[in-house]
């Protein structure tokens, strides 16, 4: 693979946090997902985390939208590891506020469980957390009542997946796993 | 990217392009570097995206 030139273009926006809704998806209900290219193989810099082919899920599944308090969630990937075995961790914690029930089934559904997560950044690049062959899971759950008046209800959940690389960006439209495959 | 000959003659592709792919419960498999015996044992186990084609009568 060659180098490239990274450049940054002036005045671009690039507004910080990630959007309100998330999307999550049992790792389960998947079928199949692309596999990012290898820099063995890769020609471009961006085929490397790029993930241009939509995941399939399985007949009758789809992925679901998450509620995130805005401007409370945060995706973080992080180098790890030792020289020339080094990896990324990538993990997106998020504030669901309240003691909703469905929300609460949610932590204890996906509490043992592997998931896959799409995050979308307020920037409008979708990070992917966890895939099939390493997927997310729920590293910590912190939920709290308050205890004043002004304190704030809900719980702070973090999602954690290991990879090769910072957390993938999903470029296919969400919309066709939003609706039940058949 | 395209199927090997010998499997596209015996099967179609179903829900995917040929490429890379994590398949859930069949790990990383490179659909255009399978040949008809892997193609022929992934089907045995109830691969779901290859499916056998139709054998038109001859006459």
């Amino acid at each position: 693979m060659n180098a490239q030139s990274i450049v940054y273009g002036t005045g671009q926006y690039n507004p910080a946090g990630t959007k309100a809704l998330f999307y999550y998806a049992y790792v389960e209900d998947i079928l199949s997902m692309p596999v990012l290219a290898d820099p063995a193989t890769a020609t471009t810099l961006a085929s490397l985390v790029e993930m241009a082919t939509a995941v399939v899920m399985k007949t009758g599944k789809r992925i679901f939208d998450h509620y995130a308090t805005s401007e409370e969630n945060e995706v973080k990937c992080t180098l790890v590891g030792s020289r020339d075995g080094k990896g990324y961790e990538n993990s997106f914690e998020y504030k669901f506020p309240g003691n909703d029930p469905i929300q609460l089934g949610f932590q204890a559904s996906t509490a043992n469980r592997q998931v896959v997560l799409w995050v979308p950044e307020k920037n409008g690049r979708v990070r992917l957390i966890g895939s099939l062959e390493d997927p997310a899971y729920m590293e910590t759950a912190e939920y709290t009542s308050g205890k004043k008046i002004a304190d704030s209800r809900g719980t702070i959940i973090t999602f954690k997946a290991s990879a090769a690389t910072p957390a993938p960006i999903y470029t296919p439209a969400l919309t066709s796993l939003l609706t039940v495959a058949s | 990217m395209k199927l090997n000959p010998d499997v596209s003659a015996k099967y179609n592709l179903v829900g995917v392009t040929p490429g890379k792919y994590q398949f859930n419960g069949f790990g990383i498999i490179d659909l255009t570097k399978i040949d008809l015996a892997e193609a022929d044992g992934l089907v045995k186990l109830g691969f779901p995206h290859l499916v056998e084609k139709k054998k038109t009568r001859q006459n």
